[in-house]
């Protein structure tokens, strides 16, 4: 079980930025459960509060020298990275006085733990540590000092090391200002469902063996650039020494044609690749497009059934089939050919009250019920429906036979290159069989044998690595999703109102890129993970979105929102989840959505929720209070204000308009504004 | 364009909808020869999909190397769609027509479905599919097909007829190679086919438990497979 932090106090001392009400007194504010909301117009240091809270937790190192919040590689360093010079500095620099005496003290409880962490600002370092009340004995030296604490956090998170403490603080619980992707970073995704979903001894072998593997390819690429460079001194030597000129020359340019062969080669291998997922897609997405439109028939076909069989009860099954089929379809199920007149023949006689079979007229009847009419309103929507879904699904076809015409063409291209290089690969061969030995030659040649010797080991190093990771992905691909229904129904009730178009969370298996080298197109391993699927207009059913610029920035930002807060609930029950200006990209409507969706996230269980707001655009902030607490009070809401407008040192721009941004505040809190 | 003895010519697309016809008649004479006829509509595509996944146990080629899984077991629209088709030329019966609501509004046809004895072209029609006889068969391969189909569908008649259907949902390949909304592909696209489809590796592996140097044949890893899947589906 992980555990992640519930804050419960945050006190700044003597840090300039921050002289507190009354002045001196700094800022010790009670996270209650429920809602904080930071308010403070810009400058004032809402950012810098938030990341005093990262930085109590992280302390002066991270996932990278740069503070560790963007895209993550591929693999997960072994050990958190020390902060570069300037970012140990963030809060000495922005104050006259260096903020040599200031301190954030952050008090949080994690799982049945209360901890409390001191930390000078000046330089980030540790200067005492509490656990369950009770002093922890620190080394005298500061990186030991941090070591003792990097695994006291990861020991009462729950996760295999520090490293995996950081990455859930930026791509679950710390949703800041440059939105680090949990959902839409593949990378990221993958590492959370390792840590979050595996034991930790397996999660970090997982870890290790990546590194391992990115190592063992890195060497392999480095090598062979050195066989390529040391091939060509190689010949420049076997050209020096060599009389037969005419030989060289042709050696040369063989060998020039085979370079161009082999990068030709490389470049098809990866087109092949690519067009290889291409194709995977268009399959999936003309399968899907099938299955609606047969279901959009179908739902005509049952309104032509119902229809008859009221109309005429005892028409057997078969008869009343082919009725449905004629009257749905507008070629005929037996020999192809176009039907409509037949269909508009038969659907004006059904409307008559006549028999469908022998044209008879109502008063000549026998066996019928009543006269009953189609619902043609109901019916021309169907209709309608089903056009929308042959578009697609010819679309689909259509995108289908363009793909795998591509892939085909390339494949062919691809043999023919490695026809061609097999080829010249063995003139070559023979050409240099008529070249003069010589000692320099020899001793390029030496070395390049153990070049290749030493290019196999690592190849191998790789291979068994990757094998070893394949193995191991498979064997826990049930531990990995054993969570997954909860993941996807989580994810499916806060997204429903998050956003406006329907969106869903689907499993697929995606495949890491560790390895960098071309021609690498057959060494895959597969891992669990998700993507989200929407509808849209023009498309009659949900379409896989498995890149950002697939959506808008607002639904790639609430798509992830959904998808963090659904680990949250899934992994850890409750926790702080701090989230910065909620409003940065959303329209008015989407900040209500959000608003509510985060209210309902901070009334359960003994979740809190911090939220930063720069009173310009206020709407989710009032959202936020209406959802969660809409019979408060003006006094109690504003005691779930952190309000830099008091606690903060005055900008020009507050000295010169306090009363108004006292004015806005009030609005967004009580909701007045609309 | 394919040119048939007749002189006449067909096109890929007719040639697809004729094929698709002789395989639902020969997965429909199977299921009659063992007395699980007539298929409800899920337990007929089940059957279908059985018989691809687990068709190398046979040494035969898939009929389709994938399937879209979807809510409620394997689908195959185009064997519904020359299914229903022969319905109309009068090969097939069916009873208790109905239809079924799918999500977004949608409806899918099901019915039970059964060969239509009374049919004047029926007989000559499944003869020379080799039903009857090797002799009779236009193409052998049909032949061997019609008497793996036969296997399969005893193996089957081994499960509580109205949970075949299920039998799918614990099936090894449908369930562990891919997701929901997605495609599983045991044959079609696949770089190994016995790596691709843990079906036909769990078949196989029956053997393992004989004593060395014994024989099993093919119809007995049918047997033993379908009585895994009776067995999964009861959680034993």
């Amino acid at each position: 079980m992980v555990h992640l932090p519930i804050l419960t106090k945050l006190q700044v001392i003597d840090y300039e930025m921050f002289p507190g009400d009354p002045p001196g007194s700094g800022i010790e504010w009670h996270f209650q459960p429920g809602v904080t909301v930071i308010a403070g117009i810009n400058g004032l240091g809402k950012t810098t509060l938030l990341s005093m809270i990262l930085r109590a937790l992280t302390g002066p190192y991270d996932l990278s020298g740069d503070g560790g919040s963007g895209q993550l590689s591929v693999v997960m360093p072994g050990k958190p990275t020390r902060l570069k010079p300037k970012h140990r500095r963030l809060f000495q620099d922005r104050v006259s006085d260096g903020a040599d005496t200031a301190k954030v003290l952050l008090s949080a409880t994690i799982g049945e733990t209360s901890i409390t962490i001191d930390r000078w600002l000046k330089d980030l370092s540790l200067e005492s540590l509490k656990v369950s009340e009770r002093g922890i004995v620190l080394p005298s030296e500061r990186e030991e000092r941090e070591e003792v604490f990097q695994s006291k956090l990861a020991e009462l998170f729950g996760l295999g090391n520090f490293v995996d403490v950081l990455l859930v603080l930026h791509h679950v619980i710390l949703f800041y200002e440059n939105r680090p992707g949990a959902l839409w970073d593949p990378n990221a995704q993958r590492q959370l469902l390792r840590a979050l979903c595996l034991d930790q001894e397996e999660a970090l072998h997982v870890a290790s063996l990546e590194r391992e593997l990115q190592s063992a390819d890195s060497q392999a690429r480095n090598i062979h650039s050195r066989i390529t460079s040391t091939e060509s001194r190689w010949q420049i030597a076997l050209q020096q020494e060599s009389q037969a000129k005419g030989v060289l020359a042709k050696l040369s340019a063989e060998q020039k044609l085979l370079d161009a062969e082999l990068l030709d080669a490389e470049r098809l291998e990866g087109e092949l690749e690519r067009l290889h997922d291409a194709k995977k897609g268009a399959r999936l997405a003309y399968e899907r497009a099938k299955i609606e439109r047969e279901e959009a028939d179908g739902a005509i076909e049952r309104l032509k059934y119902t229809s008859l069989l009221r109309h005429f009860p005892s028409m057997d099954d078969t008869t009343n089939l082919v009725l449905s089929r004629i009257m749905t379809e507008n070629h005929c199920l037996v020999c192809n050919a176009s039907a409509k007149e037949k269909r508009q023949e038969l659907e004006e006689q059904v409307a008559q009250g006549c028999c469908p079979i022998c044209g008879s007229k109502p008063e000549a009847q026998d066996n019928v019920v009543a006269f009953h009419e189609f619902d043609q309103v109901k019916l021309d929507r169907e209709r309608e429906r089903v056009e929308r879904a042959k578009r697609e699904e010819k679309t689909q076809f259509n995108y289908l036979q363009s793909s795998l015409k591509k892939y085909e063409q390339t494949l062919i291209q691809l043999e023919s290159v490695q026809q061609v290089i097999q080829k010249r690969t063995l003139r070559n061969k023979k050409l240099r069989t008529e070249l003069p030995d010589s000692v320099t030659s020899n001793e390029y040649e030496n070395a390049l044998n153990s070049l290749r010797k030493e290019y196999s080991e690592w190849s191998g190093k790789r291979a068994a690595r990757l094998q070893e990771l394949r193995t191991l992905f498979v064997d826990r691909k049930d531990t990995i999703t054993a969570k997954s229904t909860e993941i996807v129904s989580a994810f499916s009730e806060l997204i429903k109102v998050l956003l406006v178009e329907d969106a869903r969370l689907v499993q697929v298996s995606a495949e890491p890129k560790y390895m960098q080298a071309p021609g690498q197109s057959g060494e895959r391993v597969e891992v669990p993970a998700y993507v989200a699927e929407m509808t849209a207009a023009a498309r009659p059913s949900f379409v896989r979105r498995q890149y950002p610029s697939e959506v808008s920035e607002s639904q790639r930002e609430l798509i992830d929102l959904a998808f963090r807060l659904a680990l949250v609930k899934v992994f850890s029950g409750s926790c702080t989840f701090a989230m910065e200006t909620p409003e940065a990209s959303l329209d008015g409507v989407a900040m209500e959505r959000i608003g509510q969706a985060l209210a309902t996230f901070s009334s359960l269980g003994n979740n809190r929720l911090v939220v930063t707001s720069n009173l310009t655009n206020v709407g989710v902030i009032t959202a936020i209070f209406e959802e969660s607490s809409p019979d408060s009070n003006l006094d109690s809401r504003m005691q779930r204000v952190l309000n830099l407008l008091q606690v903060a040192a005055p900008n020009r721009a507050l000295v010169k308009k306090r009363e108004r941004y006292n004015e806005l505040l009030v609005e967004a809190v009580s909701g007045t504004n609309q | 364009m394919i040119e048939i003895a007749s002189k006449s010519v067909l096109t890929e697309r007719q040639l697809a909808k004729l094929k698709q016809q002789c395989r639902i008649l020969l997965l429909l004479d199977a299921a009659e020869l063992v007395g699980i006829a007539p298929l409800p509509s899920e337990r007929l595509h089940a059957f279908a999909y059985l018989a691809d996944v687990l068709s190398p146990v046979w040494d035969l080629p898939a009929f389709d190397g994938k399937v879209y899984k979807s809510d409620g077991g394997p689908h195959y629209t185009e064997l519904q769609k020359e299914l229903d088709a022969l319905v109309i030329l009068d090969l097939v019966q069916v009873s208790n027509l109905h239809y079924e609501a799918r999500a977004n509004k949608g409806a899918r046809i099901s019915g039970s479905y059964g060969l239509n004895f009374d049919s004047n072209h029926l007989e000559s029609i499944v003869s020379a599919l080799g039903t009857r006889s090797q002799e009779e068969a236009i193409d052998p391969v049909d032949f061997a097909l019609h008497k793996y189909l036969v296997q399969l569908a005893g193996a089957l008649a081994t499960i509580p007829d109205d949970q075949i259907e299920s039998a799918t949902q614990v099936d090894v390949t449908y369930r562990t190679q891919a997701e929901i909304h997605n495609v599983v592909d045991f044959a079609e696209w696949v770089d190994s086919r016995w790596e691709a489809n843990p079906s036909w590796r769990a078949a196989e592996r029956f053997k393992a438990f004989l004593p060395e140097g014994s024989m099993m044949l093919p119809g007995e890893k049918l047997y033993l497979y379908a009585s895994f899947l009776g067995r999964a589906m009861h959680g034993k």
